[in-house]
Protein backbone atom coordinates (compact mmCIF):
# COMPACT_ATOMS: atom_id res chain seq x y z
CA UNK A 1 0.00 0.00 0.00
CA UNK A 2 1.24 3.43 -0.89
CA UNK A 3 2.23 6.04 1.62
CA UNK A 4 -0.89 8.22 1.87
CA UNK A 5 1.17 11.39 2.14
CA UNK A 6 2.81 10.55 -1.17
CA UNK A 7 -0.57 9.94 -2.77
CA UNK A 8 -1.64 13.44 -1.79
CA UNK A 9 1.73 14.86 -2.67
CA UNK A 10 2.40 16.38 0.72
CA UNK A 11 5.05 15.94 3.35
CA UNK A 12 4.36 14.06 6.55
CA UNK A 13 4.76 17.26 8.50
CA UNK A 14 2.11 19.05 6.48
CA UNK A 15 -0.49 20.87 8.53
CA UNK A 16 -4.09 19.69 8.50
CA UNK A 17 -5.10 22.60 6.31
CA UNK A 18 -2.36 21.74 3.83
CA UNK A 19 -3.62 18.16 3.70
CA UNK A 20 -7.16 19.38 3.06
CA UNK A 21 -6.01 21.79 0.39
CA UNK A 22 -4.05 19.04 -1.38
CA UNK A 23 -7.04 16.70 -1.19
CA UNK A 24 -9.37 19.32 -2.61
CA UNK A 25 -7.07 20.08 -5.52
CA UNK A 26 -6.75 16.40 -6.42
CA UNK A 27 -10.44 15.78 -5.91
CA UNK A 28 -11.34 18.57 -8.32
CA UNK A 29 -9.24 16.79 -10.91
CA UNK A 30 -10.22 13.16 -10.35
CA UNK A 31 -13.69 13.24 -8.86
CA UNK A 32 -16.20 11.21 -10.94
CA UNK A 33 -18.40 14.30 -11.30
CA UNK A 34 -15.53 16.15 -12.92
CA UNK A 35 -14.77 13.32 -15.33
CA UNK A 36 -18.13 12.48 -16.80
CA UNK A 37 -16.96 13.15 -20.34
CA UNK A 38 -13.46 11.90 -19.85
CA UNK A 39 -12.61 8.85 -21.99
CA UNK A 40 -10.29 7.76 -19.18
CA UNK A 41 -12.93 8.12 -16.53
CA UNK A 42 -12.41 4.63 -15.15
CA UNK A 43 -8.79 5.47 -14.39
CA UNK A 44 -9.84 8.79 -12.93
CA UNK A 45 -12.23 6.98 -10.65
CA UNK A 46 -9.54 4.57 -9.51
CA UNK A 47 -7.25 7.45 -8.80
CA UNK A 48 -10.02 9.24 -6.92
CA UNK A 49 -10.59 6.21 -4.71
CA UNK A 50 -6.89 6.14 -3.95
CA UNK A 51 -6.92 9.82 -3.06
CA UNK A 52 -10.00 9.41 -0.87
CA UNK A 53 -8.48 6.48 0.97
CA UNK A 54 -5.22 8.32 1.51
CA UNK A 55 -7.02 11.35 2.90
CA UNK A 56 -9.22 9.28 5.17
CA UNK A 57 -6.26 7.35 6.45
CA UNK A 58 -4.27 10.44 7.33
CA UNK A 59 -7.25 12.04 9.03
CA UNK A 60 -7.95 8.95 11.03
CA UNK A 61 -4.35 8.50 12.13
CA UNK A 62 -4.13 12.11 13.21
CA UNK A 63 -7.38 11.83 15.11
CA UNK A 64 -6.10 8.70 16.82
CA UNK A 65 -2.98 10.61 17.71
CA UNK A 66 -4.92 13.41 19.31
CA UNK A 67 -7.29 11.11 21.14
CA UNK A 68 -4.65 8.70 22.27
CA UNK A 69 -2.69 11.49 23.84
CA UNK A 70 0.23 11.14 21.46
CA UNK A 71 -0.27 14.67 20.33
CA UNK A 72 2.10 17.15 21.81
CA UNK A 73 -0.71 19.52 22.40
CA UNK A 74 -3.23 21.46 20.50
CA UNK A 75 -4.14 24.94 21.65
CA UNK A 76 -0.90 25.25 23.51
CA UNK A 77 1.48 25.70 20.64
CA UNK A 78 1.94 28.37 18.01
CA UNK A 79 -1.25 30.24 18.60
CA UNK A 80 -1.28 32.62 15.72
CA UNK A 81 -4.73 33.98 16.30
CA UNK A 82 -7.64 32.16 14.77
CA UNK A 83 -6.17 31.24 11.48
CA UNK A 84 -3.49 28.77 12.29
CA UNK A 85 -4.84 27.76 15.63
CA UNK A 86 -6.69 24.61 14.96
CA UNK A 87 -4.70 23.47 11.99
CA UNK A 88 -1.50 23.57 13.98
CA UNK A 89 -2.95 21.73 16.86
CA UNK A 90 -4.16 18.78 14.95
CA UNK A 91 -1.12 18.59 12.80
CA UNK A 92 0.99 17.89 15.85
CA UNK A 93 0.02 14.29 15.85
CA UNK A 94 1.73 13.39 12.62
CA UNK A 95 4.12 10.52 12.65
CA UNK A 96 3.35 9.71 16.23
CA UNK A 97 0.87 6.97 15.63
CA UNK A 98 3.49 4.48 14.65
CA UNK A 99 3.35 5.11 10.93
CA UNK A 100 1.68 1.81 10.25
CA UNK A 101 0.10 2.56 6.92
CA UNK A 102 -0.51 -0.96 5.85
CA UNK A 103 -3.53 -1.54 8.05
CA UNK A 104 -5.30 1.52 6.81
CA UNK A 105 -7.08 -0.10 3.96
CA UNK A 106 -9.47 -2.26 5.94
CA UNK A 107 -12.22 0.27 6.44
CA UNK A 108 -12.54 0.91 2.78
CA UNK A 109 -12.19 -2.55 1.33
CA UNK A 110 -15.89 -2.95 1.56
CA UNK A 111 -16.62 0.31 -0.17
CA UNK A 112 -19.78 0.31 1.84
CA UNK A 113 -20.69 3.66 3.29
CA UNK A 114 -24.23 2.95 4.27
CA UNK A 115 -25.74 3.68 7.59
CA UNK A 116 -26.60 0.14 8.46
CA UNK A 117 -23.10 -1.08 8.09
CA UNK A 118 -21.98 0.64 11.21
CA UNK A 119 -22.22 4.34 10.77
CA UNK A 120 -19.36 4.99 13.04
CA UNK A 121 -17.06 2.68 11.22
CA UNK A 122 -15.21 5.82 10.55
CA UNK A 123 -15.37 6.45 14.22
CA UNK A 124 -11.82 7.56 14.23
CA UNK A 125 -10.46 4.25 15.37
CA UNK A 126 -10.07 2.09 12.33
CA UNK A 127 -9.54 -0.89 14.54
CA UNK A 128 -7.99 -0.59 17.93
CA UNK A 129 -5.13 -2.65 16.74
CA UNK A 130 -3.44 0.21 14.99
CA UNK A 131 -1.51 1.41 17.96
CA UNK A 132 2.20 1.27 17.50
CA UNK A 133 1.97 -2.42 16.68
CA UNK A 134 2.38 -3.41 20.27
CA UNK A 135 0.63 -6.68 19.82
CA UNK A 136 -2.95 -5.58 19.88
CA UNK A 137 -3.32 -7.03 16.43
CA UNK A 138 -6.98 -6.92 15.50
CA UNK A 139 -9.51 -5.04 17.56
CA UNK A 140 -10.07 -7.91 19.86
CA UNK A 141 -6.69 -9.52 19.81
CA UNK A 142 -6.17 -11.87 22.68
CA UNK A 143 -9.27 -13.96 22.93
CA UNK A 144 -7.48 -16.43 25.11
CA UNK A 145 -8.15 -14.19 28.13
CA UNK A 146 -4.83 -15.05 29.70
CA UNK A 147 -4.92 -14.81 33.43
CA UNK A 148 -8.68 -14.87 33.74
CA UNK A 149 -10.65 -17.67 35.31
CA UNK A 150 -13.54 -17.59 32.92
CA UNK A 151 -15.66 -20.70 32.54
CA UNK A 152 -16.20 -22.33 29.17
CA UNK A 153 -19.58 -20.76 28.57
CA UNK A 154 -18.24 -17.30 29.26
CA UNK A 155 -15.21 -17.80 27.06
CA UNK A 156 -17.33 -19.10 24.24
CA UNK A 157 -19.72 -16.16 24.34
CA UNK A 158 -16.98 -13.60 24.71
CA UNK A 159 -15.21 -15.11 21.70
CA UNK A 160 -18.45 -14.96 19.75
CA UNK A 161 -18.87 -11.31 20.62
CA UNK A 162 -15.28 -10.64 19.63
CA UNK A 163 -15.83 -12.32 16.29
CA UNK A 164 -18.88 -10.17 15.63
CA UNK A 165 -16.95 -7.06 16.53
CA UNK A 166 -14.16 -7.94 14.15
CA UNK A 167 -16.77 -8.52 11.48
CA UNK A 168 -18.23 -5.11 12.27
CA UNK A 169 -21.55 -6.61 13.31
CA UNK A 170 -21.86 -4.60 16.46
CA UNK A 171 -25.51 -5.14 17.27
CA UNK A 172 -25.01 -8.88 17.03
CA UNK A 173 -22.09 -8.57 19.43
CA UNK A 174 -24.30 -6.70 21.88
CA UNK A 175 -27.00 -9.32 21.52
CA UNK A 176 -24.57 -12.09 22.44
CA UNK A 177 -23.20 -10.11 25.36
CA UNK A 178 -26.73 -9.53 26.62
CA UNK A 179 -27.29 -13.28 26.85
CA UNK A 180 -24.52 -13.54 29.42
CA UNK A 181 -25.36 -13.68 33.07
CA UNK A 182 -21.88 -12.91 34.28
CA UNK A 183 -20.29 -9.62 33.43
CA UNK A 184 -16.55 -9.96 33.91
CA UNK A 185 -14.07 -7.32 32.84
CA UNK A 186 -13.92 -8.47 29.23
CA UNK A 187 -17.69 -8.31 29.00
CA UNK A 188 -17.44 -4.62 29.77
CA UNK A 189 -14.57 -4.17 27.35
CA UNK A 190 -16.34 -5.76 24.40
CA UNK A 191 -19.60 -4.02 25.24
CA UNK A 192 -17.74 -0.75 25.29
CA UNK A 193 -16.21 -1.42 21.87
CA UNK A 194 -19.49 -2.47 20.29
CA UNK A 195 -21.45 0.33 21.89
CA UNK A 196 -18.97 2.91 20.74
CA UNK A 197 -19.30 1.67 17.18
CA UNK A 198 -23.06 1.86 17.41
CA UNK A 199 -22.80 5.49 18.51
CA UNK A 200 -23.57 4.81 22.17
CA UNK A 201 -20.51 6.65 23.34
CA UNK A 202 -21.70 7.60 26.83
CA UNK A 203 -22.50 3.98 27.57
CA UNK A 204 -19.21 2.91 25.99
CA UNK A 205 -17.16 5.18 28.21
CA UNK A 206 -18.84 4.08 31.40
CA UNK A 207 -18.39 0.44 30.40
CA UNK A 208 -14.74 0.97 29.51
CA UNK A 209 -14.20 2.57 32.90
CA UNK A 210 -15.82 -0.40 34.55
CA UNK A 211 -13.46 -2.76 32.74
CA UNK A 212 -10.48 -0.75 33.99
CA UNK A 213 -11.88 -0.67 37.50
CA UNK A 214 -12.08 -4.45 37.45
CA UNK A 215 -8.65 -4.95 35.87
CA UNK A 216 -6.50 -1.88 36.41
CA UNK A 217 -3.42 -3.62 35.01
CA UNK A 218 -4.94 -4.36 31.64
CA UNK A 219 -3.31 -1.98 29.17
CA UNK A 220 -5.85 -2.68 26.48
CA UNK A 221 -8.67 -1.55 28.74
CA UNK A 222 -6.76 1.50 29.86
CA UNK A 223 -6.06 2.37 26.25
CA UNK A 224 -9.74 2.30 25.38
CA UNK A 225 -10.65 4.64 28.21
CA UNK A 226 -7.84 6.95 27.14
CA UNK A 227 -9.13 7.07 23.58
CA UNK A 228 -12.73 7.68 24.57
CA UNK A 229 -11.78 10.36 27.06
CA UNK A 230 -8.85 11.80 25.15
CA UNK A 231 -11.08 13.25 22.53
CA UNK A 232 -12.89 15.27 25.14
CA UNK A 233 -9.76 16.88 26.57
CA UNK A 234 -8.62 17.93 23.12
CA UNK A 235 -12.05 19.33 22.36
CA UNK A 236 -12.29 21.34 25.56
CA UNK A 237 -8.76 22.67 25.27
CA UNK A 238 -9.33 23.89 21.75
CA UNK A 239 -12.56 25.58 22.76
CA UNK A 240 -10.90 27.30 25.68
CA UNK A 241 -7.71 28.36 23.99
CA UNK A 242 -8.91 29.31 20.52
CA UNK A 243 -12.63 29.98 20.62
CA UNK A 244 -13.28 31.75 23.85
CA UNK A 245 -15.21 29.00 25.47
CA UNK A 246 -13.67 29.52 28.87
CA UNK A 247 -14.74 33.15 28.97
CA UNK A 248 -18.40 32.34 28.27
CA UNK A 249 -18.93 32.22 32.00
CA UNK A 250 -17.97 35.84 32.28
CA UNK A 251 -20.53 37.08 29.81
CA UNK A 252 -23.97 37.94 30.99
CA UNK A 253 -26.59 36.57 28.67
CA UNK A 254 -30.22 37.34 28.64
CA UNK A 255 -31.00 35.21 25.66
CA UNK A 256 -28.84 33.46 23.09
CA UNK A 257 -29.59 35.94 20.39
CA UNK A 258 -28.10 38.79 22.37
CA UNK A 259 -24.73 37.17 22.03
CA UNK A 260 -25.45 37.23 18.33
CA UNK A 261 -27.12 40.59 17.81
CA UNK A 262 -29.08 39.01 15.04
CA UNK A 263 -32.35 40.21 16.39
CA UNK A 264 -35.12 39.63 14.00
CA UNK A 265 -37.89 40.39 16.36
CA UNK A 266 -40.40 41.99 14.05
CA UNK A 267 -41.35 38.71 12.50
CA UNK A 268 -42.30 37.38 15.88
CA UNK A 269 -40.63 34.19 14.98
CA UNK A 270 -43.08 31.93 16.74
CA UNK A 271 -40.51 31.41 19.43
CA UNK A 272 -38.37 29.39 17.14
CA UNK A 273 -35.01 30.40 18.52
CA UNK A 274 -35.17 33.93 17.26
CA UNK A 275 -36.17 36.18 20.04
CA UNK A 276 -34.60 39.13 21.69
CA UNK A 277 -34.63 40.77 25.03
CA UNK B 1 -35.30 22.13 21.33
CA UNK B 2 -33.48 23.93 18.59
CA UNK B 3 -31.70 27.26 18.55
CA UNK B 4 -28.51 26.12 20.30
CA UNK B 5 -26.28 25.98 17.28
CA UNK B 6 -25.22 29.62 17.40
CA UNK B 7 -21.97 31.54 17.14
CA UNK B 8 -19.99 33.11 19.93
CA UNK B 9 -20.07 36.55 18.40
CA UNK B 10 -17.48 38.34 20.53
CA UNK B 11 -14.96 35.74 19.45
CA UNK B 12 -15.64 35.98 15.75
CA UNK B 13 -13.59 38.28 13.57
CA UNK B 14 -15.80 41.06 12.29
CA UNK B 15 -15.22 39.83 8.77
CA UNK B 16 -16.35 36.32 9.75
CA UNK B 17 -19.36 37.66 11.56
CA UNK B 18 -20.42 39.53 8.46
CA UNK B 19 -20.01 36.38 6.38
CA UNK B 20 -22.09 34.47 8.92
CA UNK B 21 -24.75 37.14 8.75
CA UNK B 22 -24.76 37.05 4.97
CA UNK B 23 -25.50 33.31 4.97
CA UNK B 24 -28.25 33.85 7.51
CA UNK B 25 -29.81 36.56 5.35
CA UNK B 26 -29.30 34.48 2.25
CA UNK B 27 -31.17 31.59 3.84
CA UNK B 28 -33.92 33.92 4.93
CA UNK B 29 -34.29 35.23 1.43
CA UNK B 30 -34.35 31.72 -0.02
CA UNK B 31 -37.05 30.74 2.44
CA UNK B 32 -39.09 33.75 1.42
CA UNK B 33 -38.65 32.97 -2.26
CA UNK B 34 -39.64 29.34 -1.94
CA UNK B 35 -42.15 29.39 0.88
CA UNK B 36 -43.31 32.94 1.29
CA UNK B 37 -43.78 34.64 4.60
CA UNK B 38 -44.73 31.46 6.46
CA UNK B 39 -41.48 29.90 5.38
CA UNK B 40 -39.46 32.93 6.35
CA UNK B 41 -40.81 32.67 9.87
CA UNK B 42 -39.24 29.24 10.23
CA UNK B 43 -35.72 30.59 9.77
CA UNK B 44 -33.42 28.97 12.30
CA UNK B 45 -29.81 29.27 13.30
CA UNK B 46 -29.54 25.52 13.16
CA UNK B 47 -30.21 25.32 9.46
CA UNK B 48 -28.05 28.40 8.91
CA UNK B 49 -25.27 26.31 10.40
CA UNK B 50 -26.03 23.47 8.02
CA UNK B 51 -26.04 25.93 5.14
CA UNK B 52 -22.62 27.28 6.11
CA UNK B 53 -21.26 23.78 6.66
CA UNK B 54 -22.37 22.43 3.30
CA UNK B 55 -21.18 25.59 1.56
CA UNK B 56 -17.78 25.13 3.15
CA UNK B 57 -17.61 21.49 2.18
CA UNK B 58 -18.76 21.74 -1.42
CA UNK B 59 -17.53 25.28 -2.21
CA UNK B 60 -20.29 26.15 -4.68
CA UNK B 61 -20.51 29.29 -6.76
CA UNK B 62 -22.05 31.96 -4.60
CA UNK B 63 -24.02 35.08 -5.30
CA UNK B 64 -23.90 38.02 -2.97
CA UNK B 65 -26.73 40.48 -3.27
CA UNK B 66 -27.61 43.53 -1.31
CA UNK B 67 -31.27 43.89 -0.60
CA UNK B 68 -33.52 45.73 1.72
CA UNK B 69 -35.46 43.59 4.08
CA UNK B 70 -38.42 44.19 6.34
CA UNK B 71 -36.34 43.98 9.47
CA UNK B 72 -33.62 46.31 8.34
CA UNK B 73 -35.40 48.92 6.25
CA UNK B 74 -32.69 51.52 6.62
CA UNK B 75 -29.69 49.60 5.39
CA UNK B 76 -29.49 46.99 2.66
CA UNK B 77 -28.34 43.61 3.87
CA UNK B 78 -25.80 41.39 2.21
CA UNK B 79 -27.39 38.08 1.33
CA UNK B 80 -25.25 35.17 0.26
CA UNK B 81 -26.97 32.49 -1.74
CA UNK B 82 -25.94 29.26 -3.38
CA UNK B 83 -27.67 25.95 -4.19
CA UNK B 84 -27.21 24.67 -0.65
CA UNK B 85 -29.49 27.40 0.63
CA UNK B 86 -32.29 25.55 -1.11
CA UNK B 87 -31.52 22.35 0.76
CA UNK B 88 -31.17 24.18 4.06
CA UNK B 89 -34.45 26.00 3.45
CA UNK B 90 -36.25 22.79 2.57
CA UNK B 91 -34.93 21.08 5.70
CA UNK B 92 -35.85 24.13 7.73
CA UNK B 93 -39.45 23.87 6.60
CA UNK B 94 -39.54 20.10 7.04
CA UNK B 95 -38.39 20.37 10.64
CA UNK B 96 -40.54 23.38 11.38
CA UNK B 97 -43.70 21.80 10.10
CA UNK B 98 -43.50 19.08 12.71
CA UNK B 99 -42.35 21.51 15.36
CA UNK B 100 -45.37 23.72 14.70
CA UNK B 101 -47.77 20.78 14.80
CA UNK B 102 -46.20 19.90 18.12
CA UNK B 103 -46.83 23.43 19.42
CA UNK B 104 -50.42 23.21 18.34
CA UNK B 105 -50.90 19.90 20.13
CA UNK B 106 -49.15 21.01 23.29
CA UNK B 107 -50.13 24.61 23.62
CA UNK B 108 -53.00 25.07 21.17
CA UNK B 109 -51.23 27.98 19.62
CA UNK B 110 -53.41 29.11 16.75
CA UNK B 111 -50.51 30.95 15.25
CA UNK B 112 -48.64 27.67 15.06
CA UNK B 113 -51.54 25.83 13.54
CA UNK B 114 -52.02 28.50 10.90
CA UNK B 115 -48.35 28.41 9.95
CA UNK B 116 -48.35 24.61 9.99
CA UNK B 117 -51.32 24.51 7.65
CA UNK B 118 -49.61 26.76 5.14
CA UNK B 119 -46.37 24.82 5.24
CA UNK B 120 -48.18 21.52 5.36
CA UNK B 121 -49.31 22.03 1.82
CA UNK B 122 -45.70 21.74 0.75
CA UNK B 123 -45.05 18.61 2.76
CA UNK B 124 -45.89 16.15 -0.03
CA UNK B 125 -43.34 17.73 -2.35
CA UNK B 126 -40.73 17.67 0.40
CA UNK B 127 -41.48 14.04 1.10
CA UNK B 128 -41.04 13.28 -2.54
CA UNK B 129 -37.83 15.22 -2.98
CA UNK B 130 -36.26 13.96 0.24
CA UNK B 131 -37.86 10.64 1.16
CA UNK B 132 -35.03 9.60 3.48
CA UNK B 133 -34.95 12.84 5.46
CA UNK B 134 -38.72 13.17 5.62
CA UNK B 135 -39.07 9.62 6.90
CA UNK B 136 -36.41 10.24 9.53
CA UNK B 137 -38.14 13.37 10.81
CA UNK B 138 -41.51 11.64 10.87
CA UNK B 139 -40.18 8.62 12.77
CA UNK B 140 -38.43 10.90 15.22
CA UNK B 141 -41.49 13.01 15.90
CA UNK B 142 -43.64 9.95 16.44
CA UNK B 143 -41.21 8.34 18.84
CA UNK B 144 -40.74 11.59 20.72
CA UNK B 145 -44.50 11.85 21.02
CA UNK B 146 -44.70 8.43 22.57
CA UNK B 147 -41.97 9.28 25.04
CA UNK B 148 -43.69 12.46 26.04
CA UNK B 149 -47.06 10.84 26.57
CA UNK B 150 -45.65 8.38 29.04
CA UNK B 151 -45.79 9.34 32.66
CA UNK B 152 -42.58 8.70 34.46
CA UNK B 153 -41.12 8.87 37.87
CA UNK B 154 -37.62 7.63 38.60
CA UNK B 155 -39.11 4.49 40.13
CA UNK B 156 -41.79 3.58 37.70
CA UNK B 157 -42.89 4.13 34.18
CA UNK B 158 -46.54 4.09 33.29
CA UNK B 159 -46.34 2.07 30.17
CA UNK B 160 -49.74 3.08 28.83
CA UNK B 161 -48.77 4.85 25.65
CA UNK B 162 -45.15 4.57 26.62
CA UNK B 163 -45.15 0.84 26.02
CA UNK B 164 -45.00 1.48 22.33
CA UNK B 165 -41.97 3.68 22.74
CA UNK B 166 -38.81 1.96 21.56
CA UNK B 167 -36.70 3.85 24.01
CA UNK B 168 -38.82 3.05 27.03
CA UNK B 169 -39.09 -0.55 25.99
CA UNK B 170 -35.32 -0.88 25.64
CA UNK B 171 -33.81 1.15 28.45
CA UNK B 172 -35.44 4.34 29.65
CA UNK B 173 -32.38 5.34 31.61
CA UNK B 174 -29.97 5.13 28.68
CA UNK B 175 -28.68 8.58 27.79
CA UNK B 176 -27.55 7.26 24.42
CA UNK B 177 -30.87 5.65 23.54
CA UNK B 178 -32.94 8.73 24.34
CA UNK B 179 -30.52 11.18 22.76
CA UNK B 180 -30.00 8.86 19.82
CA UNK B 181 -33.46 9.75 18.52
CA UNK B 182 -32.57 13.35 17.86
CA UNK B 183 -29.13 12.25 16.78
CA UNK B 184 -30.34 9.83 14.15
CA UNK B 185 -32.78 12.36 12.80
CA UNK B 186 -30.30 15.20 12.59
CA UNK B 187 -27.73 12.86 11.08
CA UNK B 188 -30.09 12.22 8.17
CA UNK B 189 -30.73 15.92 7.74
CA UNK B 190 -27.03 16.72 7.71
CA UNK B 191 -26.36 14.06 5.13
CA UNK B 192 -27.64 15.75 2.04
CA UNK B 193 -26.58 13.13 -0.49
CA UNK B 194 -25.03 9.68 -0.42
CA UNK B 195 -21.57 10.71 -1.47
CA UNK B 196 -18.08 10.29 -0.04
CA UNK B 197 -19.04 12.54 2.89
CA UNK B 198 -22.31 10.87 3.80
CA UNK B 199 -20.92 8.92 6.74
CA UNK B 200 -18.98 11.81 8.21
CA UNK B 201 -21.85 14.26 7.85
CA UNK B 202 -24.20 11.76 9.48
CA UNK B 203 -21.78 11.33 12.31
CA UNK B 204 -21.49 15.10 12.72
CA UNK B 205 -25.26 15.51 12.79
CA UNK B 206 -25.72 12.49 15.03
CA UNK B 207 -23.51 13.71 17.85
CA UNK B 208 -24.73 17.28 17.49
CA UNK B 209 -28.28 15.98 17.79
CA UNK B 210 -27.40 14.01 20.90
CA UNK B 211 -25.81 17.08 22.40
CA UNK B 212 -28.89 19.19 21.72
CA UNK B 213 -31.23 16.59 23.15
CA UNK B 214 -29.24 16.10 26.33
CA UNK B 215 -28.73 19.80 26.90
CA UNK B 216 -32.40 20.48 26.37
CA UNK B 217 -33.32 17.68 28.77
CA UNK B 218 -30.83 19.02 31.31
CA UNK B 219 -32.44 22.42 31.13
CA UNK B 220 -35.93 20.96 31.59
CA UNK B 221 -35.24 18.58 34.43
CA UNK B 222 -36.87 20.61 37.20
CA UNK B 223 -40.06 21.23 35.32
CA UNK B 224 -40.18 17.65 34.06
CA UNK B 225 -39.74 16.40 37.59
CA UNK B 226 -42.74 18.44 38.70
CA UNK B 227 -44.87 17.35 35.79
CA UNK B 228 -43.79 13.73 35.93
CA UNK B 229 -42.66 13.96 32.34
CA UNK B 230 -40.04 11.69 30.92
CA UNK B 231 -36.57 13.11 31.33
CA UNK B 232 -33.58 10.87 30.81
CA UNK B 233 -31.47 12.72 33.39
CA UNK B 234 -34.10 11.96 36.03
CA UNK B 235 -33.95 8.27 35.19
CA UNK B 236 -30.40 7.74 36.38
CA UNK B 237 -31.36 6.49 39.80
CA UNK B 238 -29.37 9.25 41.48
CA UNK B 239 -28.94 12.99 41.42
CA UNK B 240 -26.69 13.88 38.50
CA UNK B 241 -24.48 16.85 39.23
CA UNK B 242 -23.59 19.59 36.78
CA UNK B 243 -20.05 18.37 36.35
CA UNK B 244 -21.16 14.94 35.25
CA UNK B 245 -23.72 16.40 32.86
CA UNK B 246 -21.09 18.66 31.38
CA UNK B 247 -18.79 15.66 30.94
CA UNK B 248 -21.39 13.82 28.92
CA UNK B 249 -22.17 16.88 26.84
CA UNK B 250 -18.46 17.34 26.14
CA UNK B 251 -18.29 13.71 25.07
CA UNK B 252 -20.97 14.35 22.45
CA UNK B 253 -19.51 17.58 21.14
CA UNK B 254 -16.02 16.17 20.91
CA UNK B 255 -17.23 13.44 18.57
CA UNK B 256 -19.09 16.07 16.59
CA UNK B 257 -15.98 18.20 16.35
CA UNK B 258 -13.83 15.28 15.26
CA UNK B 259 -16.33 14.61 12.50
CA UNK B 260 -16.02 18.18 11.34
CA UNK B 261 -12.25 18.02 11.40
CA UNK B 262 -12.42 14.90 9.24
CA UNK B 263 -14.10 16.93 6.50
CA UNK B 264 -11.80 18.79 4.10
CA UNK B 265 -13.42 22.11 4.91
CA UNK B 266 -11.28 25.21 4.55
CA UNK B 267 -13.87 27.81 3.59
CA UNK B 268 -16.01 29.03 6.48
CA UNK B 269 -13.96 26.77 8.78
CA UNK B 270 -13.35 29.35 11.47
CA UNK B 271 -17.01 30.27 11.70
CA UNK B 272 -17.93 26.62 12.00
CA UNK B 273 -15.28 26.01 14.65
CA UNK B 274 -16.45 29.02 16.64
CA UNK B 275 -19.90 27.46 16.70
CA UNK B 276 -18.88 23.87 17.44
CA UNK B 277 -16.16 24.58 19.99
CA UNK B 278 -17.76 27.51 21.75
CA UNK B 279 -21.07 28.79 20.43
CA UNK B 280 -23.07 25.67 21.26
CA UNK B 281 -22.16 26.18 24.93
CA UNK B 282 -23.67 29.64 25.20
CA UNK B 283 -27.13 28.37 26.05
CA UNK B 284 -25.69 25.84 28.49
CA UNK B 285 -23.74 28.57 30.29
CA UNK B 286 -26.88 30.64 30.48
CA UNK B 287 -28.77 27.79 32.12
CA UNK B 288 -25.91 27.16 34.51
CA UNK B 289 -25.76 30.82 35.54
CA UNK B 290 -29.48 30.91 36.11
CA UNK B 291 -29.35 27.78 38.26
CA UNK B 292 -26.43 29.06 40.29
CA UNK B 293 -28.27 32.27 40.92
CA UNK B 294 -31.42 30.59 42.08
CA UNK B 295 -29.35 28.51 44.44
CA UNK B 296 -27.84 31.62 46.07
Amino acid sequence: MLNPYQVLGVSESASDDEIKKAYRALSRKYHPDANVNNPNKAQAEEKFKEIQQAYDQIVREREQGVRGGYSQGYGGSSQSGYGGGYGQGYGRSYGSSGGSYSRGGSEYDRGDWTWGWGPFGFGGFGGFGDYGGSGYGSQTSSTDFAGENYDEETVSRLRSAATYINARQYQEAINVLNTMRDHPAHWYYYSALANYRLGNNATALSQARQAVAMRPDNMQFERLVQILEGGTSAYQETGDSSYGRSSLGLLRFCLPCCAMNLCCNSFGMLGRGLFCC
Amino acid sequence: MFGYIIANKPELKIKDYEIYHSYYCGLCHTLKRRYGRAGQLTLSYDMTFLYILLSGLYEPEETDSERRCVLHPAKKQLQRENPYAVYAADMNVLLSYYDLMDDWQDEHSHKSLAAARILGKRLPELEEAYPRQAAAVKRYVEELGRLESAVCTPDAVDTGAGARSEVLAADPSSLDAAAGLTGTMLGEIFCMKEDEWALTLRRLGFYLGKYIYLMDAWEDRSSDREKGSYNVWLMQGREVDEQEARSVLNLMMSECAFSFEALPVLKNAEIIRNILYSGVWIKYEQVRQKENESKN
